[in-house]
């Protein structure tokens, strides 16, 4: 799943998890506020896309002193921060593309 | 409350193996949720309850397959076991999909100003009967034989 493009939702995930270590209720809030209210993450969806980025080793648990077995909070790996900003080169090309493309439709 | 019963019910037709895993932390995160929605009116408690409930379901069809293709390359396909949860699943969406069908065509027939009776002996209403009395007879056999199986093992004693 995880292999380059990225589906919107765990895009929304690594975002999140880019700027600061998060728990799960807390990636669903940030992700909404990005979003504006557009991608709204359901518990579901957020732990099988967590599950697979922990597996290809994009993101960490992160031990926190006082969090229990029920809120562990997860981080971004160099590995996932390294795919993290190719998906990103990915887009921008492909938006300097759209861009440039559009413009000269107008043209 | 109603709504994480409901959550942890949902939450068996996801592989064992995740449930375990993160089972206890996801109905947490449901709780904080919930906690937040109880402020907000009926419909936005509403429309959680059905983004819940609809991500839980795609989400376990999605792991369910994901975990399929996982032991399939794996190389443990010997020991791999079709999930009973799984074909519920696939048997209530096939209805879904059978009857949306159905209604789309009665739709189509009534705009074009045709008679509106059903006509379930179509192509989906054969295979949807069909596959409901195959479904059926499965079922029976499969209760009949577990009886037999607890019979003989004395532990219905």
């Amino acid at each position: 799943m995880e292999q380059l493009p990225l589906t919107e939702p765990v895009l929304m995930v690594l975002l999140s998890l880019a700027e600061q270590p998060r728990h799960g209720y807390s990636i669903i809030k940030d992700v909404e506020q990005m979003s504006e209210g557009r991608v709204m993450l359901s518990t579901g969806t957020l732990y099988g896309a967590l599950q697979r980025l922990l597996e290809r080793g994009w993101i960490e648990r992160f031990e926190e002193e006082d969090s229990s077995r029920d809120r562990r909070a997860y981080r971004l790996t160099t590995l996932g921060r390294r795919n993290l900003k190719q998906e990103f080169e990915r887009i921008r090309h492909l938006t300097k593309l759209a861009s440039l493309r559009i413009s000269r439709k107008k043209a | 409350m109603t709504m994480l019963r409901l959550y942890r019910v949902l939450l068996r037709l996801y592989p064992a193996r995740l449930v375990g895993e993160f089972g206890e932390e996801m109905a947490a995160v449901l709780c904080e949720l919930q906690r937040d929605c109880r402020a907000e009116g009926f419909a936005a408690r509403l429309r959680f309850g059905v983004r819940e409930v609809s991500g839980l379901l795609t989400g376990a069809l999605r792991e369910q397959l994901y975990e399929r293709d996982r032991n399939l390359s794996g190389g443990t396909m010997r020991s791999y076991r079709f999930p009973r949860w799984t074909i519920v699943m696939m048997i209530l969406i096939f209805c879904a999909v059978n009857t949306a069908i159905e209604k789309g065509r009665l739709a189509a027939v009534q705009l074009s100003g045709g008679p509106a009776s059903s006509h379930w002996w179509t192509l989906p209403g054969v295979f949807m009967s069909v596959f409901a009395f195959l479904a059926g007879v499965g079922l029976i056999g499969y209760c009949v034989l577990h009886v037999f199986r607890v019979a003989r093992s004395g532990r219905g004693q």
